[in-house]
Parts: structure tokens; C-alpha cells; sequence
């Protein structure tokens, strides 16, 4: 469990963090999403004790992060972009990397290499690794001592899409309680429990995913259809079933007011038209901030 | 943690960034054994012009003016000869006398030594902190269960380490030289073998202090070399003060400024080498004061390691 209290921090005239409250229950995924220097970041650092906090109060499983060396025993930290001295080799940073932690079972080494989709590379230089692979290192080097808490910078920046698949199904059936920052909401969708907007180092809003896009207004579908001319008679059976309706080329644009709806205006669109294709419209973080600017921080 | 886990990581971590240090050091090594080497070996030139047809003429060049010929041959020979033979006109002896073989020994081989090891341990010593806070890889030790001055005094040891090669190479072409030369004078090898011990830890933890304080690594090592450079220069100040002093009486100037500049040469570890080479009895002293210097240089990075902010 992750509790910050009244977490503070300046770089200078940068106010980084102002009077941050989060708690990250245990065994959840939590999602910090917030555009580029929202501060997201400095929370993870902070949180592997690689930056001390002006002020504010931080427990990471009951200890406080005074005491560095137990906090980094229970944590697992993966950069945003993660450097690595050139010419080491993946099995080099594993086994240096549990070595820290006093592991010397190199069996435990190998299994989280494979794990990771490294095998074949391990002994290469890592002047010859994608972004991608780089990530897969620090994610290995994150895990190789099972830590209980898990802390990744950006989860999508550097990733290919089978690395991140892996690992958003590692994430979803993991007991680890994960702390990750993103900065596209689409991108944490079925991952997180929760999530934490912030903007300016402030929080913007603390909530279930799902309860922020319903807030937001943002529950939408857009509908492509086969035929153009039925675009007029699938907005006006839509329409009977007191749905807000827009049409645009061979799409028809749909908002509900709750996910309930969504089934049955689905069997409506289809027996009205040919549908082509359907798939469920994106939120944006300005949208988020535009929504809950309105209604003042929560 | 466990200690049996700490020191395992800290073993590990310590093998780890020896590797690291070791890597584009041989040539480092090979310079300092080559000119260590040389500027030692120059000084059995005594043996060689014994050995050597002294009839022959030195200087051959008939297109040298004479007077220039004359006053190369007689600085050669008050050189590597004792000054009233050369003054009253006698054959030269080609042998200098012992005391000012030993000087000779400290003023060349064994300052050109201490500085070596000095430049080759600052530039270890500066990059080690600041290129890993450029290069953004310090996270991997930082955010480890190691816990911060585990790591600055890992990669202390790490660079001291690398330096003891160039140290014990030192003390055997000392105790070489003192056997072979001047095996009647005091041998000197445990002073240089001490003196280097104290400049390098000295040099270290003030490389390492500037590794911290700097946010690059160029940065860091152009100030460190300035640091060298600069203490070298204070060495060659406090060298050539009696110098300065006899030129200052001649022409009947006050003299008073020199003694406070003496003591401020004393801020040089050289210096404090070379009075320790001079004068064994205060080896000691010289000794406690560069390690006193060390431990509060150590200290003071210490402090501000822990309490730096590292971004990734």
C-alpha cells in the first residue's frame, strides 16, 4: 500500500508538486496520468528515494521513506527511458541487479530474462538493443527480487506492442500493488484500478477510470456503415432511443449517458444499417481537465 | 537486509564498478611505467659516462658558436659533476655527489611519479559520479537496497584500487634505484610507497567531491585536472623559492612575502610529499594530514550525494 500526504516538491522557481494526497490500496494497479511535467514522474522518483520531498509524508507498505534501504527492498523501479553503461549485456544488469538485492540464484536470473523475451539477446551488447529491449532490462532488473511494489515511469514510452502486452497481462494478474504514470488515458484502459490526474503538480482528480469517463460525458461509439444512404434511417431509430447523434462522411458519432445502453442501441444500429465497423471513441486528457476544471478539483 | 545480503551486494556492486574503472586504463599504466621508468633511469647516466670515452668531444657541431658550446659543456658538467671540480678546472669526476643524486630522484621520478598517479586518479575520480548522472545510469545502484555512501564509498575504493598498481610500480623502481645508486643513503622506497598512498586517497575523495558537485562529466574532469595542475604548479612555486630569494637579495628587495608564500604551497599534497621525501621524520605527520583531508573531502561528497536529487 502506497500512502503520500501533503507530498511537496520545488525545483527552484518549479513548484513540481503541490500538496499531493494519493493512496494506492494493496494489491491494485494505479494509473498517474497527466501531461508532459504534471509532476508524475518526480511522485515515482520520489517514491524510489532517487528525490527527497520538501515536505509531505510517504509510507510504502508502512515504512516510511526516511528509511531509503527498506523502501527500495520493497520497491521495483523502471525508468521512463532507462540508460544502461554501454557494452553491458542484459545478463550482466540482471544478475547485477539482484545481486544488489543479495540474490546470487541465477536460476531466478534466467527465468526473468526469458520472462521478459530476452534469452536470445542476453549475452549481446546492449549498445545493440532497441528502446524496447532496453525497457524489457529495467522491467527485468524491476522484478528480479519480486518486489511487492511496483513503480514504472511511463509504461508506454519504448515498448513494442507485444512487449506491452506482456506486460499489461503480467499487471492485470499480478498481486503487486503498481503505481504506473502514462500520459494517454486510452493507454492504461483494463490495466488500472484506479488513477490520479494531475496537472501542474496538482491533483485534478482521484478516481476509478470508468467513473471519470462517465463523468466526462465521454461514453461514446462511432459507427462506420456500408452503405451511406443509411445513415438517415440509423440516426432516426438512434435517435427514438434519446441518444445524442451525429453524423459525419459514412460515420454516425453516439454519446450515452451510461455504459448500460450501450447493448441495446448496438442491436438498434444493426438492425437499422450495415454496420462496418464500431469502435468506441478515445478521451482526452484536455477533455478530463476541461470537465473537472469546471467542477473544481475533487 | 540482511548483512550476509548487503555485503554481498556491496562485494558485488564493488566488482562491478571495478570493472568499469579498470576499462582504458592499461595505456595509463604503460606511461606512467615507461616515464616513471626513464626519468629514474636517467639518473645512472653517472654509470654510463663512466663507462663512456670521455676524449671523445660531447659536442661535434662546428657550426656552434664556441661560447654556447662552453656553457652547455660546463652546466652538463656541473651537472653530473661535483661543482668545485668543475669550478677549479680539474677533469671532471662524472660522479655527482650522492645527496644531490637522492634530490635529483625526488625533484624528477618521484614528482613526475605523484603527479601521474595524481592526474590518473583525478580522471577516474571526476568522471565516476558525474558521467553516470549524465548518462542517466545511476538509477541501477541508486535505487537499489545499497544504500547511498555504500555506493560513494564503493566507488572510492574502486578508483583506489585501480591506482595501486601504478604504487607498487612506484615503490620497486624506488627501491631499484636507491639500491643500484645511492645504496649508502637512507632508501626512500616506503616514503614514496607512502607519500603515494596518501596523495592518491587525497586526490580520490577530492576527485570524487568534484564528480559530485559537477553535473557533467567534461566539467568535471577540467576541473579536476585544473585542481592538479594547480597543485603542481604551488609544488614548482615552493621548489623554486630559494631560488626566487637568492634572485630577491641580489638586487636588495624584501624578501618578508616569500615565507607566506611558502605556506601556501603547503596546500599541495606534493609539497607536503616532497618535505616528507626531504626530511623521512615528518613522513608521519604528511601522512595523517592528507588522510585527515581525505576523510573530510569523503565526507563532505557523502553529504551531498545523499542529499542530490537524481532525475531519469
Amino acid at each position: 500500500m502506497i500512502v503520500i500526504k501533503n507530498l511537496d516538491k520545488r525545483f527552484g522557481k518549479i513548484h513540481a508538486l503541490r500538496n499531493l494526497n494519493l493512496k494506492v490500496k494493496k494489491g491494485t494497479v494505479h494509473g498517474l496520468i497527466g501531461p508532459e511535467a504534471s509532476g508524475k514522474s518526480t511522485v515515482l522518483r520520489i517514491l524510489a528515494t532517487l528525490m527527497r520531498p520538501d515536505s509531505g509524508a510517504v509510507t510504502i507498505n508502512g515504512v516510511p521513506l526516511k528509511k531509503g534501504w527498506e523502501i527500495r527492498k520493497l520497491i521495483g523501479y523502471v525508468p521512463k527511458t532507462p540508460h544502461f553503461p554501454p557494452d553491458s549485456t542484459a545478463r550482466e544488469l540482471v544478475t547485477l541487479a539482484a545481486s544488489l538485492h543479495g540474490i546470487r540464484d541465477k536460476s531466478i536470473i534466467y527465468h526473468i530474462i526469458r520472462q521478459r523475451g530476452l534469452e536470445s539477446v542476453a549475452d549481446q551488447s546492449i549498445n545493440r538493443y532497441s528502446e524496447s529491449m532496453k525497457k524489457n532490462v529495467a522491467i527485468a532488473m524491476a522484478l528480479v527480487h519480486n518486489p511487492p511494489v511496483l513503480l514504472i515511469d511511463d509504461l508506454t514510452t519504448g515498448l513494442d506492442p507485444v512487449s506491452l502486452g506482456s506486460l499489461k497481462k503480467l499487471l492485470s494478474s499480478t498481486n503487486k500493488t503498481v503505481l504506473i504514470t502514462e500520459k494517454d488515458f486510452n493507454n492504461i484502459e483494463g490495466i488500472c484500478d484506479s488513477v490520479t490526474v494531475l496537472r501542474n503538480g496538482s491533483t485534478i482528480v482521484n478516481d476509478e477510470l470508468a467513473s471519470i469517463r462517465q463523468k466526462v460525458g465521454k461514453i461514446a461509439l462511432e459507427l462506420k456503415l456500408y452503405d451511406v444512404r443509411q445513415i438517415q434511417k440509423l440516426i432516426f431509430e438512434l435517435e427514438k432511443e434519446s441518444v445524442k447523434v451525429t453524423a459525419s462522411g459514412d460515420s454516425v458519432f453516439i454519446n450515452f449517458n451510461s455504459e448500460a445502453e450501450i447493448p441495446n442501441i448496438i442491436r438498434v444500429a444493426a438492425n437499422a444499417a450495415d454496420i462496418k465497423e464500431a469502435k468506441s471513441m478515445k478521451i482526452t486528457i484536455d477533455e478530463v481537465f476541461g470537465t473537472f476544471n469546471q467542477e473544481g478539483i475533487r | 537486509m540482511k548483512i550476509s545480503e548487503f555485503s554481498t551486494g556491496f562485494l558485488f556492486m564493488l566488482l562491478y564498478e571495478f570493472k568499469r574503472v579498470l576499462k582504458g586504463s592499461v595505456s595509463s599504466y604503460l606511461w606512467f611505467a615507461v616515464l616513471v621508468y626513464i626519468a629514474t633511469y636517467s639518473l645512472f647516466a653517472e654509470s654510463y659516462m663512466q663507462s663512456a670515452n670521455t676524449e671523445a668531444p660531447l659536442i661535434t657541431l662546428e657550426y656552434g658558436s664556441e661560447a654556447m658550446r662552453m656553457i652547455i659543456l660546463f652546466f652538463y658538467s656541473f651537472v653530473i659533476s661535483s661543482a668545485p671540480g668543475v669550478l677549479s678546472g680539474d677533469v671532471p669526476s662524472l660522479a655527482f655527489p650522492p645527496e644531490i643524486g637522492v634530490m635529483f630522484f625526488i625533484i624528477v621520478p618521484m614528482i613526475l611519479g605523484l603527479i601521474m598517479i595524481s592526474k590518473f586518479i583525478m580522471k577516474k575520480a571526476t568522471v565516476i559520479i558525474a558521467r553516470e548522472k549524465e548518462k542517466k545510469t545511476l538509477f541501477i545502484t541508486v535505487s537499489s537496497p545499497q544504500t547511498r555512501p555504500a555506493i560513494y564509498l564503493c566507488k572510492f575504493i574502486a578508483v583506489f584500487i585501480i591506482a595501486i598498481p601504478m604504487i607498487l610500480y612506484f615503490y620497486f623502481i624506488t627501491n631499484w634505484a636507491f639500491t643500484g645508486l645511492f645504496p649508502l643513503q637512507t632508501n626512500l622506497s616506503g616514503v614514496v610507497f607512502k607519500t603515494a598512498i596518501g596523495t592518491a586517497m587525497l586526490f580520490t575523495s577530492i576527485g570524487m567531491l568534484v564528480s559530485v558537485v559537477r553535473s557533467t562529466e567534461e566539467k568535471a574532469v577540467k576541473f579536476g585536472m585544473k585542481i592538479v595542475i594547480l597543485m603542481a604548479a604551488l609544488t614548482s612555486l615552493w621548489i623554486f623559492i630559494p631560488v626566487i630569494e637568492l634572485i630577491l637579495n641580489l638586487t636588495n628587495n624584501s624578501t618578508f612575502f616569500l615565507m607566506v608564500l611558502e605556506k601556501i604551497t603547503y596546500i599541495s599534497p606534493f609539497t607536503m610529499d616532497l618535505m616528507a621525501a626531504n626530511h623521512p621524520g615528518l613522513l608521519a605527520d604528511m601522512f595523517n594530514i592528507q588522510l585527515i583531508a581525505t576523510v573530510i573531502f569523503l565526507v563532505i561528497g557523502i553529504v551531498i550525494f545523499i542529499r542530490q536529487d537524481l532525475e531519469y
